[in-house]
């Protein structure tokens, strides 16, 4: 049973990534018809995923991707053009087998009603071809998995190396079952090719012909030659033994950019033939990194203790930094481990906003940027959904129908702008649409109507500060609930989200311009560079992503605005809080104007600056961030403690809160 | 380690249940041993700001940080209402495992554990110790010391939150 287990877990493990593999893959098949590279990915993925459904037992599941195989083979045979209807038809096959695989997930079984579908993916199938355009297509440069394939650094090194008059050819020469002596007949073809041109690469191997079993009577080349393609085809023919020759000019484009990165990610070690992508990685749970990274945390801490002994010895002088920079490097490949490019999550989108804008009859273009942006698993894992609510709302309140945009002399196809990109030792990311933007006035009315505000806070807040009263709980402002984003949860979730992960999000909005939302998140949630200083006493801990400066200022610098007390500083004006203030401890009122001179933090959240007045800069210290209980949930101020040097708890403030 | 373990007269072998106790002011209080995960020295508490009066903050138990309950506080007992008579030496934290968390519980002193029957924890019918009859399962009474055995579930997670407590 628990042998099972492993596998169940490694099943679901491999037909989400499967699942994610066919919903890209059809998107792109959508919009390149004829890429039959696209066709051919799609077709091992089903193909994957049918045979470990097979191995499983999930035979609805196996017969279910045998029919999408089925037709995707037809597709790749050329025998069924794509169309909507047959994009459609995939989609759909595709949402039923997440739909089982969750069903497996909850119930164990993966029972279904599907006769319908398979019906229609049937009917499809054994219809009559319509072949109209598809012949134009068929002659010139096409990739079957017949031929042996190149990388795209292959291809490279092809464009490379060849001259100007040379093509290059996938040749597959195939010997006549009865052939006796199959090496000497292969290493004929091999001497013929080298005269032709240049062999690239082949199966066999030049080298190990001698020894190569021919079983499969098939010698496969890639031969670059400026011979002319019926010349090659004589040459090979007049081989004794040789029974046919099949010959296919190949693709020397490099594949649009998406793709190559994704290949390069997982292509790393370079496959000398297959078309599989095969990557020298190893899956594991990442419960296990977490546990990993827990240990460095404690072997960090343990670490800073040792330092604060300061023992006078040479021993000892010696071996800290060494101690210091191992601990540091394994943290550095522990933290590189956990990341992901956020491209994982990102992919999942394209087919959501093709979904939603034929329900919602707009007309979008997805544009999604810096899918490599890489991020620590865990947080990627929390962003799914609140990229998803920011995702829909853009194309459902954000984007108007085209009749109403070419009325406000805009394009009929709005534009929709995912984009990720690290700043420091932040990520941003960024959720933009051209579309209607928000009305200020109609998100300050609800305020009002919700009591989340009072008039006479309302009279104090800038246009912007407005616009980030969408956040609070029970405020959205198109009034009636759509069925695409009405779904219970507001931007107060997404935004609490946000903040659990340690994150950041604000709003910017223009009438009739469009809508932009910028997240920013931490690398890293597990260790991070932190500014101490004392408060009352106490040690605290501010996160260093969020401090902008430090200062010390005299009294006479502070001023008064509108009754607060802020400082200017290089012609900016930024309000002053007081550490224990916020923190809660009784204070005399403005008692810190007594002093002459105080050292104040200017801290930045959401593109404001606040400055904190705290007691005493102590020091900066990589900190390990632990959680505050669950016990003592969403203490005001403080966003989690760490353990300093002498094994004492010290407390996180929460920049966020106090800004 | 000796004498940690002491029969309650009259018991039932069957139903005994072994409860850990402990001083707080000068009353003896109970919790199921079982609950209890450990029993270690107070190191320094760090106070954690803008919290109930009775979280006395948190501590760093291997590694994790754990919140500390003021016991005392938090059973409504006045500071000055009872005589402090243990000595600082005495005072612990009892470690309980509660709904995968831990929490420690300040108190002025581990007695023992003992083996107290289920039927010699009476219900609080007559509750005259001041403590809210929710926090309390029962009293027992042993060698002539009355023994109140807490509902460290009620105590913990308690719905209706006292104010100003």
């Amino acid at each position: 049973m628990s042998d099972n287990n492993e596998y169940l877990e490694m099943f679901f493990a491999e037909s989400e990534e499967y699942i994610m593999v066919l919903n890209d893959n059809i998107l792109k098949l959508e919009n390149e018809p004829n890429n039959m590279d696209v066709v051919n990915s799609m077709f091992r993925a089903a193909h994957s995923l049918k045979g470990m459904a097979a191995t499983m037992r999930f035979n609805n599941l196996a017969e279910l991707t045998h029919k999408m195989e089925n037709m995707m083979d037809q597709i790749r045979n050329k025998k069924m053009q794509v169309n909507t209807e047959i994009i459609d038809l995939l989609f759909a096959g595709i949402d039923y087998v997440e739909e089982i695989v969750k069903q497996i997930k909850e119930n164990g079984n993966d029972e279904l009603d599907l006769d319908d579908y398979l019906a229609e993916l049937e009917a499809k199938i054994n219809e009559e071809p319509n072949l109209d355009d598809i012949e134009e297509v068929q002659e010139e440069e096409l990739e079957d998995s017949n031929f042996l394939a190149l990388t795209d650094d292959d291809i490279r090194t092809v464009n490379d190396n060849k001259k100007e008059l040379d093509t290059v050819f996938a040749v597959n020469v195939k010997l006549n079952a009865e052939t006796q002596f199959k090496q000497v007949r292969a290493s004929m073809i091999f001497k013929s090719a080298a005269e032709l041109g240049y062999i690239f690469k082949s199966i066999p191997e030049t080298e190990n012909v001698e020894d190569a079993d021919l079983d499969n009577n098939l010698v496969q080349l890639i031969l670059i030659s400026n011979q002319s393609r019926e010349n090659i085809n004589e040459e090979f023919s007049s081989i004794t033994d040789v029974e046919e020759v099949e010959m296919n000019k190949i693709s020397l484009k490099v594949e649009d950019k998406d793709k190559k990165d994704k290949k390069e990610k997982t292509n790393k070690s370079k496959s000398v033939s297959s078309k599989f992508e095969v990557s020298s990685s190893v899956r594991v749970d990442i419960g296990k990194l977490d546990k990993l990274m827990n240990m460095i945390g404690e072997l960090l801490i343990n670490k800073t203790r040792l330092e604060a002994l300061n023992i006078d010895s040479e021993g000892f002088k010696d071996v800290l930094p060494q101690l210091d920079r191992v601990t540091m490097e394994l943290h550095h490949t522990v933290m590189q481990i956990r990341m992901e490019p956020i491209g994982v999550m990102f992919n999942r989108f394209p087919r959501m906003i093709r979904d939603l804008s034929k329900s919602s009859e707009k007309e979008i273009d997805f544009v999604m940027d810096g899918k490599q942006t890489e991020l620590d698993r865990s947080i990627i894992d929390e962003l799914g959904d609140p990229l998803t609510h920011l995702l829909r709302n853009a194309v459902d309140h954000g984007i108007e129908k085209p009749e109403v945009r070419r009325q406000n002399g805009k394009d009929e196809t709005g534009t929709v702008n995912l984009k990720a990109y690290q700043k420091g030792s932040e990520i941003m990311i960024e959720v933009e649409d051209d579309g209607g933007g928000i009305n200020v006035d109609k998100v300050v009315q609800k305020a009002l109507d919700k009591n989340v505000v009072t008039e006479k806070e309302i009279e104090e807040m800038d246009r912007d500060k407005k616009l980030q009263l969408i956040f609070e709980p029970g405020l959205s402002t198109n009034e009636e609930v759509s069925s695409v984003s009405g779904r219970g949860v507001g931007m107060d979730v997404v935004k609490q989200t946000i903040e659990s992960l340690d994150g950041d999000i604000y709003i910017r909005s223009e009438e009739n311009k469009g809508t932009k939302f910028v997240i920013s998140l931490p690398l890293t949630l597990a260790i991070q560079d932190a500014l101490m200083v004392k408060i009352n006493g106490e040690i605290f801990a501010i996160p260093l992503s969020a401090i902008s400066e430090t200062l010390m200022i005299e009294s006479e610098e502070i001023k008064q605005v509108k009754g607060y007390d802020v400082i200017v500083l290089r012609e900016k004006t930024i309000p002053l809080v007081d550490s224990r203030e916020s923190l809660n401890i009784e204070i005399e009122d403005d008692s810190y104007k007594e002093k002459d001179e105080m050292p104040v933090v200017i801290v930045k959240s959401g593109g404001k600056e606040v400055g904190l007045i705290v007691g005493e800069l102590l020091y900066q210290q990589e900190i390990v961030i632990k959680s505050l209980s669950d016990y003592l949930d969403n203490v005001k101020n403080i966003s989690g403690a760490t353990i300093i040097g002498d094994g004492e708890v010290a407390l996180i403030l929460d920049v966020r809160d106090i800004a | 380690m000796a004498n940690i373990q002491k029969e309650a007269k009259n018991e039932k072998v069957a139903e005994k249940e072994q409860y850990l106790t402990f001083k707080v002011g000068n009353e003896i209080y109970g919790l199921k041993l079982k609950q209890a995960k450990e029993i270690i020295k107070p190191p320094k508490v760090t106070n954690v700001p803008n919290t109930k009066e009775y979280i006395l903050g948190v501590i760093n138990l291997r590694g994790q940080v754990i919140p500390v309950i003021n016991l005392k506080n938090k059973l409504g007992l006045k500071e000055d209402d009872i005589k402090d008579t243990s000595k600082a030496q005495n005072k612990k934290i009892v470690v309980i495992n509660i709904k995968d968390m831990l929490i420690g519980l300040y108190v002025d002193g581990v007695n023992e554990v003992m083996n107290l029957a289920v039927e010699n924890i009476e219900g609080v019918a007559d509750n005259k110790t001041g403590i809210r009859d929710e926090y309390i399962k029962g009293v027992s009474t042993f060698s002539d010391s009355l023994i109140i055995v807490l509902d460290i579930n009620n105590l913990l997670f308690d719905q209706k939150e006292e104010k100003g407590a």
